[in-house]
C-alpha cells in the first residue's frame, strides 16, 4: 500500500515539470512581456520562442521576438523576426517601423532599386490586408453579388432592376480583386522563399560551391530572394539585383 | 693627471647638456640653476655654470672662496621651440661659465648667485665641492692601474658596470628602477650596448635620459671614478618567484697609454690629453654587468577587491560630468582621469554602467604618461559623450578603481561619482533630429513591444485555398442558383393562379349579366339593377385583385390609374356603379331604361377586360 502511495508521490514529482511546461500561449507571451519589461531580454526570447515550438504563431508575437533581439543588438535576427511578423499581417505597422529602424543599422545596406509608382502602389494595396483577409473579402463580394442578383430578379420596377445589376457588377469587381490579392499575397507568403542574411560578413559566391570566386559582400540584416536552390547552397536575388550563391548556413529563411 | 682627455671631453659638453636641460625645463619662476662637479682633486680645472631660462637683466657671480678663478665668466644662450599637442612653446636658456681652479683640499661651498629677472632678484641655489688630495699623490691604490701594472689591458678594477635595482623584492607588478652604470678610471671614448638583459617575465620601459649620458665623480675606497649610467629601466615583474636578469654587455673603445711609453710627463700635459709625444692607443674592451636578481612577491590574496585588474602603485581616480543639465538630442561628456605612479600603461577603464537611454560612444583615451629618471608616472583620460535620447534625470552610478599600494601592502579602492544628468527639453523625431554619427545609433528608438491579447493561428494553418474557403466560395453562386430555381417555380404556380382568377372574373360577370338579362325580361328592377352592380363590383374586384373589405371607388380609380387604363373607360365604369345606385335607391316613377344600363354595363366590361389584357401582354 504504502509502496503504492510512494509511486504516485514519484510519479507526481516527475510529471510536474512536464505540466508546468504545458503553459498556454497566452501565459508564455505574458511571462516573456513581464522578462521584456524587465530587460532580461535573454529570458523573454526564450518564452516567445516557446510559443514558436508549440507550433503556434501570430504577427505580435513575432513582433516581440524582434524587440528582444534588436535589444540584445543582433539586427540580423531582428530584422527576420519583423519580417516574419510583417509575412503574418502585412498591414502590422509598428512593424513596419521597427524594421525601417532596424533596416537603419545594417552595414551599407543594398540599395533597393525604386519602383515605379503604379508598381508601389499595387504593393502596397495588396500589403493592405493578409492573404486570409482578402480570401474572407472575396468570399463576402460573391454573398453580396448573389444577393443583388436575387434583388435584381425579385424586383418589379425597372428603376429597382438597374440598381441591383450595378451593384452586383461592382460586387464581383470587388470579389476578383480580393481573390487576385489574395493570390498575390498567398504567393509572396508562402511560395516566394526570402532569406536574411544572418552572418556578420557574407561573401557571395559565384558557384555554388566553396571555391567559387566572391562577387562581392553582403552584411547581417541584408534581405534576398531565393531562386534557385542546391544541395545546401542558395542562389539568392538581392534588392539591388545582384545575385550570387549562399551558404544555407549563413543565412535564415523568413 | 688620468681623468684628463675624458673629463676635457665631459667639461666640453657639458653647457651643452646644461642648455638642453634648461630648454626642457618648464616653468613659470624661472629657473636658476647651478651645475657644478661634486668632487674634484686638487688642482684640477673645472667649470661651474649658471643656467636660466629667461634673459638676466644682471647676473652676479659669488666669490669663489678656495677656488681659484681661472676664466669667466663666458656666456651663451639659446632658443628652442617645441610643439606639443598643437602648443607651441618656445624655451630661452642663458648660460654663465666659469672655469674654476681646486686650489687645496677640502670642502667648499660656492654661494648663489644673483641675478635680476623682469625687475625681481634671484638666487640659485649653493652648489658643494669636495676636493680631494690629487690622484697623483693618493695613497696606494688597492689594484695596480693599468699604467701601472704595465700590460695593455684595463684591470677589473678599471672599468666594471654596476646594476643598480631601486627594489630588490618588489611586489607583483609594482615598479622599479634598475640602472646601469659604467665605473671608470680610464678614457672611455665610446661604448656600445651589444647586448641588453633579456627581462623575461616583466614589462619593461626605458627611461634612459636621451644624448649623452651625464658624468658624476663618486670616490670608491681610494678612488674617484667616472661614473655613467648607460641604461636606466623602469620595470613592472609580471610573475612573482625569483627572477633573475642575465647581465648586461657592453663594447667599449678604451683609449690607454702604451705600455712601453711610460715616462713621467708634467700634469699639464696630463690634463690636456697628454703631450703629443706620449704614446696612447685605443683598445676595445668588453664588459659585462652582475646578474641581478629580484625576490618578487606575490600580491596578497586576502582583501583583494573583485574589480582589482592589476594595477599596483599609486593611483588616484578622477571624473568628472559635464555640463549635468542638457537638452534632449545634446551631448554631455564624462572625462575619467587615471593618475598617479606605477603601470599606468595597463590601466584598464573602470566600469560605467550607463543607464539605458542614453547613447554612449566608445571612450576617447588621452594619455599623459610621462617617462621619467624616477620612473613611469603620469595620467591617462578616458572621455565618454553621451548623447541622451529622451528626457528625465538619470544616475550614473559611482566609478569604482582598485590599486594595490606597495607602500602600505593594501589593496585600496579609489572612488568618484556618482553623477546625476538631467535631460530636458521636447522630443524631436525623424528629419528634425540631428543625424547619427555612426551606424550603430539611431535617433529614433523601436517600437515598445505589443503586450495585448492576441490572435494565435497555427504555424501553416491558412484559410486561403483550404478546403474550407473553397466551399465558402461555392456556397453563393449554389444558394444563387438554388434560388433562382425556387423563383421560376413560384413565379409559374403564381402566373397559375392569376390565369384562375381572370378565368373566374369573366365567368362570375358573364354569370350575373346572364341573371341580370333573366331580371331584365321578368322586368324585376330591384333585382335586375343589384345583379349588374354586383356583376360590376364583383368583376374588378377579382381581376384587380382588390378585397371586397378594400372595395371603394377611390382604390379602384387609383387601382385603375396605376394601370394605365384610360380615365374615359374608368368614368364609364363608375359612372355605371353610380347609375345602378341610383336606379336601386331612387323613388319609383322615375324610371331609368335597365336594357340601356345592360348594354352599358356589358360594354363597360368588355372593354376593361381587352384593356387589362393588352396592358398585362405589354407588362
Amino acid at each position: 500500500m504504502s509502496f503504492r502511495i510512494m509511486l504516485y508521490v514519484w510519479s507526481l514529482i516527475l510529471l510536474l515539470p512536464l505540466w508546468s511546461h504545458a503553459q498556454s500561449p497566452e501565459d508564455l507571451m505574458e511571462n516573456g512581456n513581464l522578462a521584456y519589461m524587465e530587460e532580461n531580454f535573454e529570458e523573454a526570447l526564450e518564452r516567445y520562442s516557446r510559443i514558436v515550438r508549440m507550433g503556434k504563431e501570430s504577427a505580435p508575437l513575432y513582433y516581440n521576438i524582434g524587440n528582444a533581439w534588436y535589444q540584445k543588438g543582433s539586427i540580423g535576427q531582428a530584422i527576420l523576426y519583423y519580417e516574419r511578423a510583417l509575412r503574418l499581417n502585412p498591414s502590422y505597422e509598428p512593424a513596419r517601423h521597427n524594421l525601417r529602424i532596424a533596416r537603419s543599422s545594417i552595414i551599407s545596406p543594398v540599395e533597393e532599386i525604386p519602383a515605379l509608382f503604379f508598381q508601389r502602389w499595387h504593393d502596397s494595396f495588396i500589403a493592405l490586408f493578409s492573404a486570409d483577409r482578402w480570401a474572407i473579402m472575396a468570399i463576402a463580394g460573391l454573398f453580396l453579388m448573389a444577393l443583388c442578383i436575387a434583388f435584381y430578379v425579385i424586383s418589379r420596377y425597372v428603376w429597382q432592376k438597374k440598381l441591383f445589376f450595378a451593384l452586383a457588377i461592382i460586387m464581383l469587381l470587388m470579389g476578383i480583386t480580393a481573390l487576385y490579392s489574395a493570390n498575390r499575397q498567398y504567393h509572396l507568403r508562402y511560395e516566394k522563399v526570402e532569406v536574411i542574411v544572418m552572418d556578420e560578413m557574407l561573401h557571395v559566391r559565384s558557384a555554388p560551391a566553396g571555391s567559387g570566386t566572391d562577387l562581392f559582400v553582403a552584411y547581417e540584416g541584408t534581405k534576398a530572394e531565393v531562386i534557385n536552390k542546391i544541395d545546401n547552397w542558395l542562389e539568392v536575388r538581392f534588392a539591388d539585383g545582384n545575385i550570387g550563391w549562399v551558404n544555407d548556413d549563413a543565412v535564415e529563411t523568413i | 693627471m688620468i681623468f684628463d682627455t675624458a673629463m676635457l671631453r665631459y667639461l666640453l659638453f657639458m653647457p651643452l647638456w646644461l642648455l638642453l636641460s634648461g630648454a626642457l625645463a618648464l616653468a613659470d619662476d624661472p629657473s636658476f640653476t647651478v651645475s657644478a662637479p661634486q668632487r674634484v682633486a686638487e688642482g684640477e680645472r673645472f667649470r661651474v655654470t649658471w643656467t636660466l631660462d629667461a634673459r638676466p637683466d644682471d647676473f652676479q657671480a659669488p666669490s669663489f672662496n678656495g677656488f681659484r678663478r681661472i676664466s669667466g665668466p663666458s656666456t651663451s644662450s639659446s632658443t628652442s621651440t617645441q610643439i606639443i599637442n598643437n602648443q607651441v612653446t618656445t624655451t630661452v636658456s642663458y648660460s654663465y661659465t666659469f672655469v674654476l681652479e681646486a686650489a687645496e683640499e677640502g670642502t667648499f661651498t660656492i654661494p648663489p648667485a644673483r641675478a635680476v629677472i623682469d625687475g625681481r632678484e634671484h638666487a640659485s641655489e649653493s652648489a658643494s665641492v669636495e676636493v680631494t688630495d690629487g690622484p697623483a699623490t693618493s695613497a696606494q691604490p688597492s689594484q695596480p692601474r693599468q699604467e701601472e701594472r704595465g700590460d695593455t689591458r684595463p684591470g677589473p678594477d678599471d672599468i666594471f658596470i654596476r646594476a643598480e635595482v631601486s627594489n630588490s623584492s618588489p611586489f607583483q607588478g609594482e615598479q622599479i628602477i634598475i640602472s646601469y652604470k659604467l665605473y671608470t678610471r680610464l678614457s672611455v671614448q665610446n661604448y656600445n650596448i651589444e647586448r641588453l638583459p633579456a627581462f623575461q617575465g616583466m614589462w619593461t620601459e626605458n627611461i634612459t635620459p636621451s644624448g649623452q649620458p651625464s658624468v658624476t665623480r663618486e670616490l670608491i675606497g681610494e678612488d674617484i671614478y667616472n661614473v655613467a649610467e648607460i641604461r636606466r629601466m623602469a620595470v613592472f615583474p609580471q610573475r612573482s618567484g625569483e627572477i633573475s636578469i642575465e647581465p648586461m654587455e657592453v663594447e667599449m673603445a678604451v683609449r690607454i697609454r702604451a705600455a712601453d711609453s711610460r715616462r713621467p710627463g708634467s700634469p699639464f700635459d696630463d690634463f690636456f690629453g697628454g703631450s703629443p709625444f706620449s704614446r696612447y692607443q685605443t683598445i676595445t674592451h668588453r664588459e659585462r654587468s652582475e646578474p641581478v636578481i629580484l625576490q618578487v612577491e606575490r600580491l596578497p590574496a586576502e582583501g583583494r577587491p573583485e574589480d582589482f585588474t592589476g594595477l599596483v602603485g599609486n593611483f588616484e581616480l578622477r571624473a568628472d560630468l559635464s555640463p549635468d543639465n542638457i537638452d534632449v538630442n545634446d551631448a554631455a561628456s564624462l572625462s575619467v582621469t587615471l593618475s598617479g605612479e606605477g603601470n599606468l600603461r595597463m590601466a584598464e577603464l573602470p566600469e560605467v554602467s550607463f543607464p539605458r537611454h542614453l547613447d554612449i560612444f566608445d571612450p576617447q583615451v588621452t594619455d599623459d604618461i610621462r617617462v621619467s629618471s624616477s620612473g613611469i608616472k603620469g595620467s591617462r583620460q578616458f572621455e565618454y559623450v553621451i548623447i541622451a535620447r529622451s528626457t528625465g534625470d538619470f544616475e550614473i552610478p559611482a566609478l569604482n578603481l582598485s590599486y594595490f599600494d606597495p607602500g602600505s601592502r593594501t589593496y585600496r579602492t579609489q572612488e568618484a561619482g556618482p553623477f546625476s544628468l538631467r535631460v530636458h527639453g521636447e522630443l524631436l523625431t525623424g528629419s528634425d533630429a540631428p543625424g547619427r554619427r555612426s551606424g550603430r545609433w539611431q535617433t529614433e528608438d523601436i517600437r515598445y513591444i505589443h503586450t495585448g491579447s492576441v490572435n494565435w493561428q497555427s504555424a501553416g494553418d491558412l484559410f486561403y485555398k483550404s478546403t474550407r474557403f473553397f466551399l465558402l466560395a461555392a456556397l453563393p453562386l449554389i444558394l444563387l442558383i438554388v434560388f433562382l430555381i425556387i423563383w421560376k417555380k413560384h413565379m409559374q404556380s403564381n402566373a397559375d393562379i392569376q390565369g384562375i382568377r381572370i378565368k373566374r372574373a369573366r365567368n362570375a360577370a358573364i354569370k350575373r349579366l346572364k341573371h341580370a338579362e333573366r331580371m331584365l325580361r321578368d322586368n324585376q328592377r330591384e333585382a335586375f339593377f343589384e345583379e349588374i352592380f354586383k356583376a360590376l363590383w364583383g368583376y374588378v374586384s377579382d381581376r384587380l385583385e382588390i378585397p371586397v373589405s378594400r372595395l371603394n371607388k377611390e382604390n379602384v380609380a387609383s387601382a385603375f390609374a396605376s394601370r394605365h387604363i384610360p380615365s374615359d373607360l374608368a368614368d364609364r365604369f363608375l359612372e355605371g356603379l353610380y347609375e345602378c345606385e341610383y336606379a336601386r335607391f331612387a323613388p319609383m316613377g322615375e324610371e331609368r331604361p335597365m336594357d340601356i344600363t345592360y348594354e352599358k354595363a356589358l360594354d363597360t366590361i368588355v372593354t376593361l377586360e381587352k384593356e387589362l389584357r393588352k396592358n398585362n401582354t405589354k407588362r
